[in-house]
């Protein structure tokens, strides 16, 4: 299953054409192989979003179960947070730039906006609402995350937590 | 959109009407169903206008959507494009700054209706990405650093654009709560608050990776939806 999911990455990433045909070929499966894990290729999209979207979760919640007081905390919480997209950099590269992944972002947005994602003080200076501050710290959070995927920056996972925690405090 | 795109300029204010009395149709429709259940009949039976009415100015239900979010984004950027033109000093002083963002802001009260249905139905979630990609490279100021130390530029651009998003989507969940002049200061009070640095030029010039391939899915679907960037409006028969 995820051999076809980092075929499908890679096929877009050189702009090939998309089929179960290059998919299977990519992977070195047949297709048959292909048809028992995925109904179509639009499937195989829906899938690669969930199961990403699910491991992303999986990590900020690990990283939202300490105290994230202050930006160091923060820092050592996300770090992991942002090594797994780092590490898969490439998925999430293709998340930003096509439009067939596009609902990636809603989907995580909402998601994080579920979870109590560290508040930023500033809003508190500014504007205090809890909806305000929990909806911004998420857009933050993926804001961050855009800079380091699309970007051609050389931040490691550690800097990129450092930015990212600096954001609030 | 793509640069030198050819776009056909709809003033013709029945054509406007239709196309608006035809989107508020599915606005509401959407309120009521999932995008996927909704089928190209009900729209036009909700907007009161004839099956040829609809396909004259619509290929299909993908088709409304995808001129949706097209019309949207040209709506915001001719509102800030042109704000910028008449205020060539737009971003010299916090309540210059401000009166910036209110334009920014009203396109999104403009219509309420279009606005919550755009936010809340995944069948937009293209239009995030549009947007935001447009927002990074739009002529506006960005703060050079906040008082929060961030003195990365393409950072404070990547921060105060998703800022912007952020608020934006609070009004709207909010269902308009908060006055259009306090939104605005709301805004601009944490991004270019008291210790952050501006004006910094203009966002251009930051390097990004260009939205290629703009509307894979509806290729790997079906090829009788397969849409022409080149024309957005090619549709009219």
């Amino acid at each position: 299953m995820n051999t076809y999911m980092e075929a499908l990455v890679q096929l877009m990433k050189e702009g090939q054409k998309i089929s179960v045909r290059s998919l299977s070929e990519k992977a070195g499966y047949s297709r048959t192989t292909f048809y028992n894990y995925f109904e179509s290729v639009p499937d195989l999209i829906e899938k690669t979003i969930m199961q990403e979207l699910y491991l992303l979760m999986k990590t900020v919640d690990q990283a939202l179960e300490s105290e994230n007081q202050n930006a160091q905390e923060i820092e050592n919480a996300f770090a992991p947070v942002f090594r797994r997209i780092l590490k898969h950099h490439d998925l999430y590269e293709a998340f930003f730039k096509f439009d067939c992944f596009s609902s990636f972002v809603s989907r995580l947005i909402r998601e994080l906006e579920k979870r109590n994602m560290p508040m930023p003080k500033l809003n508190k200076l500014v504007f205090e609402d809890k909806l305000f501050a929990r909806i911004t710290s998420s857009y933050l959070f993926f804001g961050t995350v855009h800079y380091i995927v699309v970007y051609p920056v050389d931040l490691n996972a550690r800097q990129t937590a450092h930015l990212f925690a600096k954001s609030f405090f | 959109m793509a640069e030198g795109t050819a776009q056909v300029v709809h003033w013709d204010p029945r054509i406007l009407r239709t196309r608006k009395t035809i989107s508020d149709a599915f606005f509401n429709l959407l309120k009521e169903k999932p995008y996927s259940e909704i089928k190209a009949s009900e729209i036009i039976e909700r907007s009161g206008y004839s099956r040829q009415a609809f396909y004259l100015h619509f290929r299909s239900k993908e088709d409304l959507v995808n001129k949706i979010m097209d019309k949207h984004l040209s709506d915001f950027r001719d509102a800030v494009e042109g704000y910028i033109r008449e205020h060539p000093n737009a971003g010299e002083s916090r309540k210059e700054i401000r009166e910036l963002h209110k334009t920014m802001f009203a396109t999104v009260i403009a219509d309420k209706l279009k606005s919550h249905a755009m936010h809340e139905n995944e069948c937009f979630a293209p239009f995030s990405l549009m947007f935001m990609n447009y927002l990074l490279n739009a002529p506006i100021p960005v703060p050079l650093f906040n008082y929060r130390q961030q003195r990365n530029l393409e950072y404070m651009n990547m921060i105060a654009t998703y800022y912007f998003n952020a608020t934006v989507g609070y009004w709207i969940e909010t269902d308009f709560r908060m006055p259009l002049d306090k939104i605005a200061r709301v805004y601009t009070d944490s991004v270019f608050g008291p210790g952050s640095s501006f004006p910094v030029s203009e966002r251009t010039g930051v390097p990004f990776i260009a939205h290629e391939n703009i509307r894979v899915e509806n290729s790997v679907r079906k090829d009788s939806e397969k849409r022409s960037r080149t024309n957005p409006y090619r549709g009219n028969r």
